[in-house]
């Protein structure tokens, strides 16, 4: 009986000094959380797709004045002109309503090289480009309206399903674990050593289904650099869970 | 498929499988062989799902977006012809002025075919073991090139058909953010709710095997599936 108790005591104390070192240890989890969050991941290279934040015209008149460079230079034509030019091709694809209602457009960057390279080559060589022109204008309203549309939608499914994975579940599994942190359960069973794996195995899921979603998100990236994108939100998470599984005892 | 992409799917499998076998087979106490034998099933289960369906999304991803820059190198296409070039200069310029290095190469390719004598269609449809046709080829069948208005119309076509499968996407997005959010927070919650329910309850003490092999095998390939098969309507 009294090596029950002792052995029922050092459980105890170990439990115990755990969940110390887990709630000491779990806020330095935060840190790179916090970081990434604040400064945020930024791809290099985002060839796919261009994202214009209100800033449609700009993108695309400095991308068309470098287009043009040659063009103007073979032709001879004087700096003034350029900027008339221009107006009148931007009334034209009316994509000044744009830039005032601060819409977020997504532009392949495929069309606006297209675009620049016909435009360059009517005006070094005198043709008139309009009639081809005219069929960008159709196309870039499609892209810009509906991929607009898409991109909100998607990134606020994104966020509804990582702020389950990175709030709620922990929370949830943090809560639930505890109830293996007791000594015996209603029904007198004794639960407590499964404590700690049921938080691992949780925290194991959310990785998994934070690294697959993020791959998926991104076809075109690479399984690494996909994996790397979840640590910000997945140190979040173990945060959460393993303060939550620490001190809720506590609490209780 | 690239051979670079098969080497990380085969380091991310063993990345998912190794922490994931041991995770599930530790419960059930047996020997490190069975242990071993967890993690190489689990690795090889991971391998086959990401080749069946990561690289099924990312090959349609490829050849979708090469279709795009196709269609939007008509555009020069149609322009030149209409200021009378000849096909081997307008060929010629595409293989040059194109956005896309694939896509310069399949024009670089048919113009070395055409510059041999073959003739246009022909060029197209034997160049890449008939793949290229695909890429020129709209709802209503192949483009005829020395037709400016077959152009024309399959250029409205296929932006009619991005147009609508965009407006489509953005239902299925309202769809997909719903099963989303049920994967990967409701489904487990509830089991997470019915595993420490039962243990409160239940008489019997129960082992985590169950619970292990339900959070980390079944959930994430039911994720899996369901990423793929949103991933895969959305670019195929």
């Amino acid at each position: 009986m009294d090596k029950k108790i002792q052995g029922l005591a050092y459980a105890l104390q170990s439990s115990l000094l755990l969940m110390a070192i887990l709630g000491i240890v779990s806020p330095i989890f935060l840190i790179p959380g916090a970081t990434f969050l604040i400064f945020g991941f930024k791809s290099k290279n985002d060839s796919n797709k261009t994202i214009l934040l209100s800033s449609n015209v700009n993108y695309i008149l400095s991308k068309y004045r470098l287009g043009l460079k040659n063009a103007i230079r073979s032709v001879g034509m004087e700096k003034g002109q350029v900027p008339r030019k221009l107006n009148d091709l931007l009334c034209r694809f009316e994509l000044g309503n744009y830039e005032a209602e601060n819409t977020v457009g997504l532009l392949s960057g495929n069309i606006e090289s297209e675009f620049v390279w016909i435009l360059s080559h009517g005006l070094s060589t005198g043709r008139n480009v309009r009639k081809i022109l005219e069929r960008f204008s159709y196309k870039m309203r499609n892209h810009i309206m509906h991929d607009a549309l898409l991109l909100s939608k998607s990134s606020n499914s994104n966020q509804i399903a990582l702020l389950g994975l990175v709030f709620f579940l922990p929370l949830f599994g943090g809560i639930s674990s505890t109830i293996f942190g007791m000594s015996s359960s209603i029904s007198g069973t004794a639960v407590h050593f499964l404590k700690w794996q049921f938080t691992l195995v949780l925290l194991s899921y959310i990785a998994l289904v934070m690294s697959i979603n993020s791959i998926f998100r991104n076809p075109k990236k690479t399984i690494v650099s996909s994996v790397c994108e979840i640590i910000p939100m997945f140190s979040i998470s173990a945060a959460i869970m393993l303060l939550s599984a620490a001190y809720m005892p506590y609490v209780v | 498929m690239n051979v670079n992409d098969r080497k990380m799917r085969f380091a991310a499998s063993i990345l998912f499988g190794i922490p994931v076998g041991i995770l599930v087979s530790y419960p059930f106490q047996l020997s490190h062989v069975f242990w071993l034998f967890s993690c190489f099933l689990l690795s090889s289960l991971f391998f086959l799902f990401f080749n069946v369906t990561l690289g099924h999304v990312q090959n349609s991803l490829a050849h979708a977006e090469l279709k795009g820059y196709a269609f939007d190198s008509m555009h020069s296409m149609l322009y030149l012809k209409d200021g009378g070039m000849s096909t081997y200069d307008i060929l010629a310029t595409l293989s040059k002025s194109s956005g896309n290095e694939t896509l310069k190469e399949i024009f670089y390719e048919i113009n070395s075919r055409f510059r041999f004598g073959v003739g246009l269609e022909d060029a197209i449809d034997t160049c890449r073991h008939g793949e290229t046709r695909k890429l020129f080829s709209s709802s209503e069948g192949p483009i005829n090139f020395s037709d400016s208005t077959s152009i024309r119309n399959a250029m409205q076509l296929h932006e009619d058909a991005s147009s609508s499968k965009r407006a489509s996407l953005y239902e299925a997005a309202q769809r997909n953010a719903t099963i989303n959010m049920f994967i990967s927070t409701v489904l487990p919650s509830f089991a997470i709710f019915g595993f420490v329910g039962s243990s409160i309850i239940g008489k019997q003490t129960y082992d985590m095997s169950l619970f292990s092999m339900t959070m980390l095998i079944f959930f994430p390939f039911i994720s899996l599936a369901i990423n793929a098969l949103s991933t895969r309507r959305s670019y195929g």
